[in-house]
């Protein structure tokens, strides 16, 4: 299953543990094997991949909101581990939580688009909106990421010949 | 081209998406206008610190390790499914296949689509004979729990196994008498198993004093829930009887061998790598036990 490595990397990235990601990615090649008949040949198999996991991300995200994941009891959700934040933060870590904090929606095509080199085309089709929707939110969430991080940025870590 | 055009057109130019002409104006503001061209830059600095710290965060933390689980997890639930025959990929052509050129690229697609079945199941899918749901996710959990010993909140201390066994139903007393020869209960706790709670206990042969088995020791898994909750699906390749008179069915799915049996009050799974035999034997005498 060669993309199962980047669906995990997009679904830990999404949901809030590792354990809840690899739980999304296993469902989505489930389905994926399920559905197979659907796959159209000669079609993009990577973006068809994505869009049942994305799928499974949100209807796994539906249903913990009406309550009824059965959680096994002795697992209790992997503690977020999220380093203090401040000016000094080293870069890497102001802009992972610069991601962290950005919306769902926002998170999705940064990753799709900017981390997985899907095309604003492919995006529309994953996620299932019109490409100006993509679009735009592409733009609005890389002015987000931006917004924080170029406070951050003006600091010592980031010198402002860093972006140039 | 204006800066309002640029910033619209920023997500299409950025994924290669600009028509050839849109990109030459593009390309023209950016060298005219300072502002346009230092917003571009900046979201392309955070674009490739974007990629890189997302690539370097999914090496540090064993994105690998992660795929191969989700890979083995995936493997061994199509294994338990009902797969009768392969399935078929439709095409948007599939229903005028009347040239050769177009049959023999029929042919090449459905070879490859079987070549990616064969990927996904893997051999031991493909030539294994079909399995319950409840007995592939026993062998699953053992191999991820036991045999490969995933990082999970264990408990060690049997009264307190015995205490968090009554969370699902199992008698404290059922856990604290289970004595099979030359083993002792090492650690416990709750799983699922297809969709039902199960008490996961851990049996070693090995030193009993630290709770991890000692060079060349053998553990069993040891899954017991209440009976009654669901029914014990009849999907055993073997059916041995215990010396009590309790009717064990057993299976082998992939290396492990599973045998099953219920009690007047419990349901009981046993999981082990070892052969069928021994697992019978440990079956036998755990039945008797219960």
């Amino acid at each position: 299953m060669p993309h199962s490595r980047s669906l995990l990397r997009v679904a830990r990235r999404l949901s809030s543990d590792r354990f809840s990601a690899e739980d999304i990615v296993q469902e989505a090649l489930l389905r994926a094997w399920r559905s197979f008949d659907q796959f159209r040949a000669g079609t993009n198999a990577r973006a068809w991949l994505f869009r049942i996991m994305i799928n499974a991300f949100y209807e796994q995200g539906r249903r913990s909101q009406a309550g009824s994941v059965v959680m096994p009891l002795d697992e209790a959700p992997e503690a977020q581990q999220r380093p203090a934040g401040g000016l000094a933060l080293p870069e890497a870590t102001a802009i992972s939580r610069a991601l962290d904090a950005l919306s769902v929606e926002h998170r999705a095509v940064l990753l799709l688009g900017v981390v997985e080199g899907f095309t604003c085309r492919e995006m529309a089709e994953i996620l299932s909106v019109p490409i100006g929707t993509v679009m735009s939110r592409l733009s609005r969430a890389r002015q987000a990421l931006r917004d924080q991080l170029e406070p951050v940025a003006a600091g010592p870590v980031f010198a402002k010949e860093a972006v140039r | 081209m204006n800066c309002r055009e640029i910033n619209e057109l920023l997500p299409l130019h950025s994924c290669g998406e600009l028509d050839p002409a849109r990109a030459v104006d593009f390309a023209a503001h950016l060298c005219e206008c300072p502002k346009c061209g230092d917003l571009v830059r900046r979201q392309e600095y955070y674009d490739a610190r974007l990629r890189e710290i997302v690539f370097s965060d999914d090496e540090s933390t064993g994105g690998d390790a992660a795929a191969d689980r989700v890979n083995q997890k995936v493997r061994l639930e199509i294994a338990s499914s009902r797969v009768t025959s392969f399935p078929s990929i439709s095409s948007p052509a599939s229903s005028s296949f009347t040239s050769s050129g177009a049959r023999r690229l029929a042919a090449a697609v459905m070879g490859i689509a079987a070549l990616l079945v064969f990927a996904m199941l893997g051999y031991h899918g493909l030539f294994s004979t079909h399995v319950a749901r409840v007995y592939a996710d026993a062998a699953q959990d053992h191999q991820l729990e036991v045999v490969e010993q995933q990082p999970r909140p264990w408990l060690t201390d049997p009264e307190k196994i015995a205490l968090l066994g009554t969370r699902v139903g199992v008698p404290e007393s059922a856990v604290l008498t289970l004595a099979p020869p030359n083993y002792h209960l090492v650690r416990g706790k709750i799983c699922l198993l297809d969709g039902y709670a199960f008490l996961h206990l851990v049996f070693s042969d090995g030193t009993p004093s630290d709770g991890t088995p000692s060079g060349g020791a053998h553990e069993f898994s040891l899954y017991l829930r209440p009976r009654g909750v669901g029914q014990l699906p009849r999907a055993s390749q073997h059916v041995a009887q215990a010396t009590d008179g309790t009717t064990i069915g057993e299976c082998g799915v992939g290396s492990d061998h599973v045998a099953a049996f219920e009690t007047p009050r419990l349901t009981v799974l046993l999981v082990t790598d070892q052969s069928a035999e021994a697992g019978s034997a440990l079956a036998g005498a755990i039945s008797s036990d219960l």
